[in-house]
Formats: C-alpha cells, sequence, structure tokens
C-alpha cells in the first residue's frame, strides 16, 4: 500500500493583468488557493477533508490526484514526488457533477472497458467483458447497466458508474470530490454505504471532499477542516466533534442545522469569507473569530491539541 | 383565517413525453406571522408548489390546472387574470428564488433595484425611495448599507445578494414570502446567518413565510408548521417538532431515517432503495407504496390517500397513510 | 442506430429524409423512366412544351429536360457533399485541436481562421477559381480553401465548452492518450452543431455553386448542372419557361430537403438528459 503525503503544499492562480495595471506598474496579484498544507494520508483510512467555498478543498484533491501541479512543495506517492496522475492508475478519483462525469455519447460498457483496456490490455475482449460485469456488481449496478447511454441512469446510478470507473484501474487511493453533494439525502445514502463497504472490504483508502458536516461525521476516520486554503484542524472524527479545537470548526458545526432540535441560541460568526486576495500575516480567520487578540496577527503554525489531533490556534486546548 | 388556503391545487407541465401533473390535489393553510416549510426530494412538486401560488413559471410550459389559492383580503390568486396577479407579485406575495446571482440584474446596481420595487408600485418620489432602500439594507443587517447602494450584484458575496434579494422582496412590506431553495446555494455559515434573518425579519413585521427546502435540518431551524412532499402530494402536514421528532408516514419516518447526522458510525444508513414515479403516468393509489416497506393492497387501490388526522398524533398533525387509523374527529 | 430512429420520429426530419429518398429513387430509376440521353442534340425537337413523351419539355438543343435535371442532381448533389463534407472534415480537426491545445496552438488557428474570414465568400471563391480556371475540380479546391472556417469556429466551441467537464477531467486521471480523447470522446460531443449546420450548409452550396455558374467559373457547359441550366435558359424565359422553372424547382426541392433533415438533425442528436 502506498503513502500519499502533502509536504508544505501551495497553488496559487496568478491572475490575468489588464494593459492599465501593467502600465501603472502594479504587482501581479495571485489566488494563494492552497497555502502550505502538511497532510499524511493513512492507508485504509477515511480522510475527510470540509471547508467552505473558497478554502481549496477541490483544489487540494485535484493536487493529490495528479491533475494540478503543487506551485509550492510537493506531494510525495510512494516516495516519488507525484508528477502526473499515477501510470499505474493506483490515484483515482470521483467527481461530484453526475450529469457532466459521464461521456453522454457512450454506453456505460464502453467506457468501463475502455479503462480495463489501458490498464490490463492483456485481456482478451470477453475477459475485459467479464471483468466490467464483476465491477458493476461491486457498485450493486445490474449487468444491463452496461449496455445504457448515462441519460437513462439515475443520479445515484450515475455516481456508481463513477466510482466503478475509479474501481477499474484497480486503485489504491480513491479521491471523492462532493460525490454525494448533488444527490437527494435518499440516494446519498447508497453512495455513502457503497464507499464506506469499499473501504472495509477491499481496505480502499478514501479522501472524502465535502462541505457537509454531517456526512463527515458519519462516514470519515480523521477530519481535516480548510480555510482559506490552510488547514485549520486535523483530528480523528470523534474527537473533532465531541471537542472542536479551532475556533472556526467550532462555528461550523454550530452553523449546521440539526433535525432534533430547533436553532442553537449561540450566535453566529459574522462577516463571511473575506477577499481571497487579500495578504494577510497570521491567522486568516483573524478577521471573523470571536477570540481575536494581537497575537493572531503573527504567523500561525500547527500544534497538537490531543493525543492525534492538531490545530492552528495558539489558543486551543494544548496537549503536553 | 388563514392567510393563505390553498385548495386541492393542481399543476401540470407539458413534455415531450406527455402532461406531468407536477401538483397533484395539494391543499395546506398558512397562518399570519408562521413560518411554513415545505419539504420533499428533487421531483417532488415543491417548488411547482410555491411558483403556482404566483403563477411564475419562467417560461416554462406550466400552468395552473385546478384549485384554488386564496389570498386573505386579495381573492383566489388561480383565477385572477394575469395583470391583476401582477399588482400582487412583489406588493402583496414577494418571491425569493434560490440563485442569488440570476435573480438580480447584472447590469444594474443594487440602490437601483430595490429602489424600482417601490417606485413602481408606490406612489413615492425618488429620493424617498433611495432612503426606503437604504433603510432595507440596514434592516438585513448589510454593512455599509451606503456604499453597497452603489454596487453591482458581480461584486456582493453570495451571502450578501440574497440579503439583497430579501431586501427587496420586503420593500413592499408583503403579507407573505415565498423562499424556494434560498439557502441551498450558500455555505453552511451562511446559511445560518440568513435564516436567522428570515425569522428575525418575521418576528418585527409579522410576515409570513413559505419555506422550499430539500433540507430537513433547516425546515427544524426556523419553521413553525410543514408538510412532506411526494410525487405531486403532500404525506405528511403538521408542526415542525411533531412531524420530525414523531413521523408517522413512512415517506418521512424513511427520509429521516436515511440522514446521517444521527446515526452511529458503525451501523449502516438506510437508503430508501427505487426512484419517484413519474409524472405523467403515476401509480394508482398511493404513490410511495412501490417503495414502501409497509405496503400492502389497499395501498394502490382507490385514490389519492387523503391527510387526515389519525390516532396518536398531536392536534394539526395530518399524515396520508391509509395504514394508520384515522382517529374520529367531528367535521 | 437511435440517432436514424429519433430523426425518423421528427416530423421535420422524416420529410426531408422521404424527399431526398424521392430525389435518388428518381436519380436512379431515370434510365428506367425516360429513355432520353442528356446529351444529345436533337433540334427538330428544340423548345417543347413538356408533354407526355418529354415530362419537362426540352431546351434549345432539343435535349430532354427532366433527364438533364435527374442527371443534374447526381452532379448537384456531388458537388455540394464534397463541397460541404470535405471542408467539414478539415474544420473539424482544426476546431478540435484549437480548443482542446488551447495557448499558442489555439492563436495560431484562429489567426488562420480570421485572415480566411476576413474575405467576403463569394470574393475568395470567385478569386480562386479566376486564377485556376473555370473547371469542376478548381470549384472543389476552391471550396476547401473557403468553406472550413464556419466548422471549426463551431467545434472550437464546443469543444471548449466539453474540455472542461468532469468526464474530460476523468479521462486525464486515466491518462488517455490525447488522439483518443480529442477523437473518442471530444469529438462525438462536440460534432452535432457542425452536422446541423451542415445542412444548411449544403443548402447554401448548391446555391452558391448554382452562381459560380452563372459567372462562368463554375461547372461547364454540356454539365447538366442546374445552376448552368438555369444561365442556359434566360435567353429562351418568353419561350420555353419551362427550361428554367423545372432547375429552379429543383433547387428549391433539394434547398427543403436538407432544411428539413437539418431540423430534424437538430432534434434527433441531442442527448437527453
Amino acid at each position: 500500500m502506498s503513502q500519499l503525503e502533502f509536504h508544505k503544499v501551495e497553488r496559487h492562480f496568478p491572475v490575468k493583468r489588464g494593459l492599465l495595471d501593467t502600465l501603472a506598474g502594479r504587482p501581479g496579484i495571485s489566488l494563494h488557493a492552497v497555502r502550505g498544507v502538511d497532510l499524511g494520508v493513512r492507508p485504509g483510512e477515511i480522510l475527510g477533508i470540509v471547508g467552505e467555498s473558497g478554502c481549496g478543498k477541490s483544489t487540494l484533491a485535484r493536487i493529490g490526484v495528479g491533475l494540478q501541479p503543487a506551485d509550492g512543495g510537493a506531494v510525495i506517492f510512494d516516495g516519488q514526488p507525484l508528477d502526473g496522475p499515477d501510470p499505474a492508475g493506483r490515484l483515482q478519483m470521483v467527481f461530484q457533477d453526475p450529469y457532466s462525469s459521464l461521456n453522454p455519447r457512450m454506453t456505460i460498457g464502453a467506457q468501463l472497458e475502455e479503462v480495463v483496456a489501458r490498464y490490463q490490455p492483456r485481456l482478451s475482449r470477453a475477459e475485459r467483458r467479464t471483468r466490467v460485469q464483476g465491477i458493476l456488481a461491486e457498485v450493486s449496478l445490474v449487468p444491463e447497466t452496461a449496455l445504457k447511454f448515462p441519460h437513462a441512469l439515475s443520479g445515484g446510478q450515475r455516481q456508481r458508474v463513477s466510482i466503478a470507473r475509479a474501481l477499474c484501474p484497480g486503485p489504491e487511493i480513491l479521491i471523492a470530490d462532493e460525490p454525494v453533494s448533488a444527490l437527494d439525502a435518499s440516494v446519498q445514502a447508497q453512495i455513502i454505504n457503497l464507499l464506506k463497504r469499499l473501504n472495509r472490504d477491499k481496505g480502499l483508502t478514501i479522501i472524502f471532499i465535502s462541505h457537509d458536516m454531517n456526512v463527515v461525521r458519519y462516514l470519515c476516520d480523521r477530519v481535516a477542516v480548510m480555510y482559506l486554503g490552510e488547514i485549520v484542524e486535523l483530528q480523528e472524527s470523534a474527537d473533532l466533534f465531541a471537542a472542536p479545537a479551532h475556533p472556526y470548526t467550532r462555528a461550523l458545526i454550530a452553523a449546521v442545522p440539526d433535525v432534533r432540535r430547533r436553532q442553537a441560541l449561540a450566535e453566529p460568526i459574522a462577516g463571511e469569507i473575506p477577499d481571497p486576495f487579500a495578504v494577510l500575516t497570521g491567522c486568516r480567520f483573524a478577521t471573523r473569530c470571536p477570540l481575536v487578540e494581537a497575537a493572531c496577527h503573527s504567523p500561525q503554525s500547527m500544534r497538537p491539541t490531543s493525543p492525534t489531533g492538531l490545530v492552528r490556534c495558539w489558543k486551543a486546548p494544548a496537549t503536553a | 383565517m388563514s392567510l393563505l388556503s390553498i385548495r386541492n391545487l393542481q399543476t401540470e407541465f407539458q413534455s415531450p413525453s406527455g402532461i406531468a401533473r407536477a401538483v397533484d390535489g395539494v391543499s395546506f393553510d398558512v397562518e399570519p406571522g408562521e413560518i411554513f416549510g415545505i419539504v420533499g426530494e428533487s421531483g417532488c412538486g415543491k417548488s411547482a408548489t410555491c411558483r403556482s401560488i404566483l403563477r411564475l413559471f419562467g417560461g416554462a410550459p406550466a400552468r395552473v390546472a385546478g384549485g384554488q389559492v386564496l389570498l386573505q383580503g386579495v381573492g383566489d390568486l388561480a383565477a385572477m387574470p394575469e395583470r391583476e396577479l401582477a399588482q400582487v407579485r412583489g406588493r402583496d406575495v414577494a418571491f425569493i428564488f434560490q440563485d442569488p446571482l440570476t435573480a438580480l440584474n447584472p447590469t444594474m446596481r443594487i440602490g437601483k433595484q430595490i429602489a424600482e420595487v417601490i417606485l413602481r408600485h408606490r406612489k413615492v418620489g425618488r429620493a424617498e425611495a433611495w432612503a426606503a432602500a437604504l433603510q432595507l439594507l440596514r434592516d438585513v443587517h448589510v454593512t455599509s448599507p451606503e456604499r453597497r447602494l452603489d454596487a453591482y450584484p458581480h461584486e456582493l458575496s453570495g451571502g450578501l445578494r440574497q440579503r439583497v434579494v430579501i431586501a427587496m422582496a420586503l420593500a413592499l412590506r408583503p403579507q407573505l414570502i415565498i423562499a424556494d431553495e434560498p439557502t441551498t446555494a450558500l455555505d453552511v455559515t451562511v446559511q445560518d446567518q440568513i435564516l436567522r434573518l428570515l425569522r428575525e425579519r418575521r418576528d418585527s413585521l409579522g410576515t409570513s413565510i413559505i419555506l422550499v427546502t430539500h433540507d430537513l435540518g433547516v425546515v427544524s431551524q426556523i419553521c413553525d408548521r410543514m408538510a412532506v412532499m411526494y410525487a405531486g402530494r403532500l404525506v405528511e402536514t403538521g408542526r415542525v417538532r411533531d412531524v420530525l421528532d414523531a413521523p408517522s408516514h413512512p415517506y418521512t419516518k424513511a427520509l429521516l431515517a436515511a440522514l446521517p447526522g444521527q446515526i452511529s458510525r458503525d451501523r449502516e444508513l438506510t437508503p430508501i432503495e427505487g426512484a419517484p414515479p413519474s409524472l405523467i403516468s403515476p401509480p394508482p393509489g398511493c404513490r410511495f407504496a412501490p417503495r414502501c416497506a409497509f405496503a400492502q393492497a389497499r395501498c394502490i387501490d382507490g385514490g389519492p390517500p387523503p391527510l387526515l388526522p389519525r390516532a396518536g398524533l398531536a392536534p394539526g398533525h395530518l399524515d396520508a397513510c391509509v395504514l394508520n387509523e384515522v382517529t374520529h374527529v367531528a367535521a | 442506430m437511435t440517432v436514424l430512429k429519433n430523426l425518423l420520429r421528427s416530423p421535420a426530419g422524416a420529410l426531408g429524409l422521404l424527399m431526398l429518398a424521392l430525389t435518388a429513387a428518381a436519380t436512379a430509376l431515370t434510365p428506367l423512366l425516360s429513355p432520353h440521353d442528356p446529351f444529345a442534340l436533337d433540334f427538330a425537337n428544340a423548345m417543347q412544351s413538356p408533354s407526355a413523351l418529354h415530362w419537362f419539355g426540352t431546351d434549345n438543343f432539343g435535349r430532354d429536360v427532366f433527364t438533364r435535371v435527374m442527371a443534374g442532381a447526381v452532379y448537384d448533389l456531388r458537388l455540394a457533399l464534397i463541397c460541404v463534407f470535405g471542408p467539414m472534415a478539415i474544420g473539424v480537426l482544426i476546431g478540435l485541436a484549437a480548443g482542446y491545445f488551447g495557448g499558442r496552438v489555439d492563436a495560431a488557428l484562429m489567426r488562420l481562421t480570421d485572415v480566411v474570414w476576413a474575405f467576403p465568400f463569394y470574393v475568395l471563391v470567385l478569386a480562386i477559381v479566376g486564377v485556376l480556371g473555370p473547371s469542376e475540380t478548381n470549384l472543389y479546391i476552391a471550396f476547401f480553401i473557403v468553406n472550413w472556417i464556419g466548422y471549426a469556429r463551431i467545434v472550437r466551441g464546443e469543444t471548449l465548452l466539453i474540455a472542461r467537464m468532469e468526464f474530460i477531467e476523468a479521462t486525464r486521471v486515466l491518462r488517455y492518450g490525447k488522439p483518443r480523447v480529442m477523437l473518442r470522446h471530444i469529438l462525438p460531443n462536440a460534432i452535432t452543431p457542425a452536422l446541423v449546420y451542415s445542412m444548411s450548409d449544403v443548402v447554401l452550396t448548391v446555391q452558391a455553386v448554382a452562381a459560380m455558374s452563372f459567372f462562368g467559373l463554375g461547372v461547364q457547359p454540356p454539365a447538366p448542372e442546374w445552376g448552368l441550366l438555369i444561365v442556359e435558359s434566360i435567353d429562351f424565359m418568353r419561350e420555353a419557361p419551362w427550361m428554367t422553372i423545372f432547375p429552379g424547382l429543383a433547387i428549391i426541392w433539394i434547398g427543403i430537403a436538407f432544411s428539413l433533415l437539418g431540423e430534424g438533425l437538430s432534434t434527433a442528436l441531442k442527448p437527453k438528459g
């Protein structure tokens, strides 16, 4: 089982400058989508990455699978720096939108057989078909699905096909970018169960990107919370939800509506995600944090907060 | 006397494969000053229902095919000619759409858009309308409101845009606001703020709100009463705490059971197998029967199961499951 | 295929196909239906009005108009199809490359497109044929140089949209080769508007070819190309209007057939959902 690690990964998107900016001599600005992320993925775990818009989780996912390069730092996979998607197909991805993640003009069977042909070229046509049938069964789809086009399938079925496609090369790590966000709650449960089963029965490591705290709490073993490009907290799932250490994590959890009760009385955090172009030293949550002090404006680093947890806040409870 | 009474509403959509009855005999009341939630999954007809109230179909081939939409002090909106209904929109009933980016005119400044709503319905001068717009932005807690009046929609964040949309909805002090998935496109922390804002505005102004959503948590957060919708029909209605804490229709129960929020990590989630039925040729009797764990023969005999008070339920809590014993209440 | 089925299901597509089928049948059966040779001169029977012997009458050389119009069908259709689908192939590949590779490749190809686009269509075609000399082959050359631009633009636009879709991202994770992605995944999805456009292009090209004949720069006599038939009939319009009417009707007929087919294709090719 290969290790996947993020070492101080950075990603900037330079913003194209207009002619006036160039003439006025204004310096180029970049969007720092990911800043200094250190993260080690444990083999066989389901690691959740949560955050709201602009936190960089989707970008981080694409860097992790090799679709985008790291501008700073590196992703180490199987001891080597990652330079594009893994040729052996051990790192795979499942996407968010069931409606654009499959080729509308190819049958399911054709799309899956294409993957098998690419990664197991020695198989005969019949053996390929058999393997595709086997993978369809693994994601609980009937064999006839192979003959259908994507438009004949429901959103939930399409996501299963996406997962099947990712399973064809026989991956070790699956990065799932909001795989259930576009599905109804009753269908989400099917896909979540499937992912859990794949993790448990095949030892598939899963990195699960989501904005939905309820799903993450249920599915993930560990959770990393991201805010404006940084990881602000990394803990075992149970610990994170029982005792969130970072003020942003606390606010995030408090904001999630609970079916069992009416709204909590605690005041929500004020304001919104600030301008991602703003150059801030120190804690990027400081502009909205109820506990902010002068010391918060110096650069913050991750500190241990529980036997296995880390938090990027000097005020959080620390372990010895 | 209810503020809004919907009686046996039916709405049809034209599609290449036939006519879809998106709303098939829906009846419910909304009281003055209450927040009423309509919840259901995609395709259940909740959006079609609330659009039918104002006949706002956005050019889609849809029409209200039957039923009444009785608004207190105004009349039956379903039967009203378009010209009269146009006056009702904005003045008596306002609508908040899901995507604030497309609900606002991208080429017009915010202040002008809000002022325009006021100027169109009330005989006031421009200065007065502008001052009213400023006050409305303050009411929805927009920071630096004077500056925002001059801003264009794309310069604002999603949450701010939704606040502006709410301000516009409140501009004429309508009796009723219909909000169709107003927070679905927003981050959860911003959603929390917007939902609180809606509740606060209701508390100050006494405006009723119909809140359409797929998220049971949102309903739990701010709604007073709610209705659960499936395949064009209501299957359960009642006070929010009654329905969510003691659900009585199998669909509501299944929906709650599928949520990961409360399940322990070592148990599997229980999805609802199958898919919602076609609205062009729906199954007879109860439409949830094909997917229901408790279905029996009498579930598919006969016509649409009516919403009735059932034994053991709190007052005002109704469901449409024929297997539940009816409480004999004096009509 | 499902496309054919869908095509037949739409009234426009079905009618268009029917009209084309009738044309093809009539053309194929002409030797049986009419014993006349389209090129045989017969001055004795010149300028005869339509009759049982000569369904469309005869022209000033005594040639049977019906046979010539039918023979012209083969001519005009061959011309139109080569002048449309040849440039279409070129334009589609250019558009795919521009949209997929982006950057300098896109910039270079689009500048090339702009240069060709800058010249009015007819001016350029006339100039090329004028320089090379009027003949069928040179007509093809002119159209191949000029007619690919619309397809390049259309397909480039579609490619830009499709390249952003998640199933294309998936091909990158799976490390599919670029040719495979472009031809197997992007092309089938990008080509629909180009196909629909090609139908109206056929109509326009038939008319353009006929117009070329007006300038004497197209097909040369005695070829029975419809435009040429009309040109040759102008002097005799008063005495023998049938010489003009029937080729004209033929052009209209083909135009309607392909327009309907295009409309039907547009509906049939939509991937539902």
